[in-house]
C-alpha cells in the first residue's frame, strides 16, 4: 500500500504554495517534512487530508484517487492542530465518534494511553495546556489505526520527558502496526532520531529527498583560518553556521576535491570534520538565502 | 450517507436534544410555526458554529464527501426540524383542538413550504460565502429583495392559481415553493462539492461565482430602485443609479479585494 502524491499544485489568494509536488509514502515508513516557515507544509497536510482540493493533481491510494474515494478515508488520520472542535469535548466523547468515524479505532489502547499520561478523561480538551493537547492529538491519531498518520509539529510544546514517550509511541506506531507516518517539524535535530528520510519542501515543491547517509556531498567543517580576515572561497561555497575569532564552523552544500585541497592549503592551522545532521542539510539547502542574509547583516553592522 | 448521518449526528447530538420546550395551550394555534421559528434559529447557530469551530474542515477528511455532509446538514437541520414541528402541532392540534385541524395543516403545510425556501436561499448563500457576518448580511439581503418583490410574487401566484379550482388554490403555491426550494438545495449541493477549506475567509467562496454574484447585486438592487416613482426622466433615472452602484462597489470590494496604491513618485 503505497500513497502517491503526484504533481499537486496548490494556489491560496492567488498565491502558489505548492507546485508540482511528488512524493510517495511507503507502509511503515517515518518520514519528515522540513521547510522554512510559510512554505507551505500544512497547505501540504491540508491537501493530502482532503481539507482542500488541490487545483492540479493527483492523490493515489491503492490505484484509486483518494479524494474522490471517501471509503479510503479512514485509512488516513490527521487532526488539525490549531483551535478546533475537539477542543470542546471530552477524550470520553472524542473517543465515541473517532469509534464511528475509523473503523479500527482502538478503544483499549486509547484508554491506557490516556490514563497513562495522566489527561482527565471528563475534561474539555481546551482546558488542558498546550502540550497536553499536542499529546492529546498524537494518541487519538495513533488510536485511529489508521495506515497513514499526518503529525503537524507533534513534539511542540512536550517538555523533555513526554518527548522522549511521544517518540517511543511514535517507533511502537510504526513497529507494531506498520503505520506510515509524516512528521512536519522545524525541530529536525528531534526528526534525525526519528525519521528514515526528509523531504524538503522548498520554491513550492519538494526540492529534494533526503536522508542523511545519502547527503555524501555534504560536509560540515570546524577549522581556523591563520590570516586576518576568513578566506574569500569560503564564504562562496559554504553556509557559516558559526564564527569565534579564527574558529569557524562551516557547512558545504557540494563539496568536491579542490575544496578539500584548498583546506589543506597553508590558510588553515587546524581541519576537522564534523557529523552532519538534517538541519545542516537544511542549512545548505538555503545556503544562497543565508549568503544574501549574511551579506546584508555585514552591511548593517 | 448513512455514515455521514451517523457521524454528524453523534457530534452535535447535545444541540439536537435543544428541542423547544412545549409552549402552554393558549398559543396551541401558532405552535407549528413558532416550533419551527426556534428549532431553525438553534440550526443555523449550529450551522455558523460549525465553520467558527473547524469541524468542517476535520469532516472534510472523513469517510463522507462533502456533498452527503451538505445533504446531512439539510437533513438534520432543515428538515427534520420541519416535519417533528408539524407532527408535534398536529397532534396537538387534533388532541386539544379537532375541529380547528384542518385550518392547522393548512397554515402548518405553508408556512412550511416558505421556511423551506428560505432555509434553501440561506443554506446555499452560507455555502457560497465564507465569512459568518456576510453570510448574514447576504441572506438579509436576498431576503429582503423577496419581501420587496412580495407583491409580484403574489400576483403570479394568483395568475396561476385563478385556472384551478379552489381546492387546488390553497395547494399549488406550497407545491410550488417546495419545488423552487429543492432546485435552490440541488444547486446548493452541486456548489458544496466543491468548496475547499482555503476559502473560508474569503467573500465568494466558489471562483466562478464571483462576478456574477457582484452583477447580481447591482441587477437587483438596480430593478428595485428603478421600479420605484419617478424614474421615468433622466434625473430620476440617474438617481435610481445611485444604490445600485454603490451597493455593486461595496460588494466588489469585499469579493474581490482590490489594493490600491497611493504613490506621488513618477
Amino acid at each position: 500500500m503505497t500513497l502517491v502524491i503526484e504533481n499537486i499544485s496548490k494556489k491560496i489568494q492567488d498565491k502558489q504554495v505548492l507546485e508540482n509536488v511528488c512524493f510517495e509514502l511507503h507502509q511503515g515508513e517515518i518520514v519528515g517534512l522540513v521547510g522554512r516557515n510559510g512554505a507551505g507544509k500544512t497547505t501540504l497536510f491540508g491537501t493530502i487530508a482532503g481539507e482542500l482540493l488541490p487545483d492540479f493533481g493527483h492523490i493515489g491510494l491503492d490505484d484509486l484517487d483518494y479524494n474522490k474515494t471517501t471509503r479510503l478515508h479512514d485509512q488516513l488520520c490527521y487532526v488539525d492542530m490549531p483551535e478546533n472542535w475537539l477542543h470542546y469535548y471530552s477524550p470520553k466523547k472524542i473517543k465515541t465518534i473517532f469509534k464511528l468515524a475509523y473503523e479500527n479505532f482502538d478503544e483499549s489502547w486509547y484508554d491506557a494511553e490516556i490514563k497513562r499520561f495522566g489527561l482527565n478523561n471528563s475534561k474539555r480538551i481546551r482546558t488542558y495546556s498546550k502540550g497536553m493537547r499536542a499529546l492529546f492529538v498524537i494518541i487519538v491519531s495513533f488510536a485511529s489505526r489508521a495506515q497513514y498518520v499526518l503529525l503537524d509539529e507533534p513534539l511542540d510544546g512536550l517538555d523533555v520527558l513526554i518527548r522522549d514517550q511521544v517518540k517511543q509511541l511514535i517507533v511502537n506506531q510504526v513497529t507494531q502496526h506498520n503505520t506510515t507516518i509524516l512528521i512536519a517539524s522545524h525541530n529536525l535535530i528531534e526528526l534525525d532520531t526519528l525519521v528514515d528520510r526528509i523531504l524538503l519542501l522548498k520554491n513550492q515543491t519538494i526540492d529534494r529527498t533526503f536522508a542523511i547517509e545519502d547527503n555524501k556531498n555534504i560536509k560540515k567543517y570546524q577549522l581556523a583560518f591563520t590570516g586576518e580576515e576568513l578566506p574569500r572561497f569560503l564564504r562562496e561555497s559554504g553556509t557559516i553556521i558559526a564564527q569565534t575569532g579564527h574558529i569557524v564552523t562551516i557547512v558545504f552544500n557540494d563539496f568536491s576535491e579542490e575544496l578539500g585541497i584548498k583546506l589543506a592549503g597553508p590558510e588553515f592551522k587546524f581541519v576537522e570534520e564534523l557529523q552532519i545532521s538534517s538541519e545542516d542539510v537544511f542549512r545548505a539547502s538555503f545556503a544562497e538565502e543565508a549568503f544574501s542574509w549574511q551579506q546584508e547583516l555585514e552591511v548593517d553592522a | 450517507m448513512r455514515q455521514a448521518l451517523k457521524l454528524y449526528t453523534t457530534i452535535r447530538k447535545n444541540q439536537f436534544m435543544l428541542i423547544p420546550g412545549m409552549p402552554n395551550q393558549d398559543i396551541v394555534d401558532a405552535l407549528g410555526p413558532e416550533l419551527i421559528v426556534i428549532w431553525l434559529i438553534i440550526a443555523i447557530i449550529v450551522f455558523l458554529n460549525d465553520q467558527s469551530r473547524r469541524l468542517d474542515t476535520w469532516l472534510y477528511t472523513q469517510n463522507i464527501s462533502r456533498g452527503q455532509l451538505f445533504v446531512t446538514r439539510v437533513i438534520l437541520l432543515v428538515v427534520l426540524p420541519i416535519m417533528v414541528a408539524n407532527v408535534v402541532d398536529i397532534g396537538l392540534t387534533a388532541a386539544l383542538q379537532p375541529h380547528t385541524l384542518l385550518d392547522a395543516l393548512n397554515v402548518d403545510i405553508t408556512v412550511s413550504a416558505n421556511i423551506f425556501f428560505m432555509s434553501s436561499l440561506f443554506v446555499v448563500i452560507a455555502t457560497i460565502i465564507g465569512p459568518n457576518w456576510l453570510k448574514a448580511a447576504g441572506t438579509i439581503f436576498t431576503l429582503g429583495l423577496l419581501a420587496l418583490a412580495g407583491p409580484t410574487i403574489k400576483l403570479f401566484f394568483k395568475s396561476i392559481s385563478s385556472s384551478m379550482t379552489s381546492h387546488f388554490e390553497g395547494v399549488i403555491q406550497p407545491i410550488i415553493t417546495m419545488v423552487v426550494a429543492l432546485f435552490i438545495f440541488a444547486v446548493g449541493h452541486y456548489l458544496a462539492q466543491n468548496i475547499s477549506d482555503d476559502t473560508v475567509d474569503e467573500a465568494v467562496r466558489v471562483h466562478y461565482l464571483k462576478w456574477p454574484i457582484v452583477i447580481f447585486v447591482f441587477i437587483a438592487t438596480l430593478m428595485k430602485t428603478m421600479s420605484s416613482p419617478g424614474r421615468s426622466s433622466f434625473d430620476g433615472f440617474l438617481l435610481g443609479l445611485v444604490l445600485p452602484i454603490i451597493l455593486a462597489i461595496v460588494t466588489f470590494i469585499f469579493v474581490f479585494k482590490p489594493t490600491f496604491k497611493v504613490t506621488w513618485d513618477k
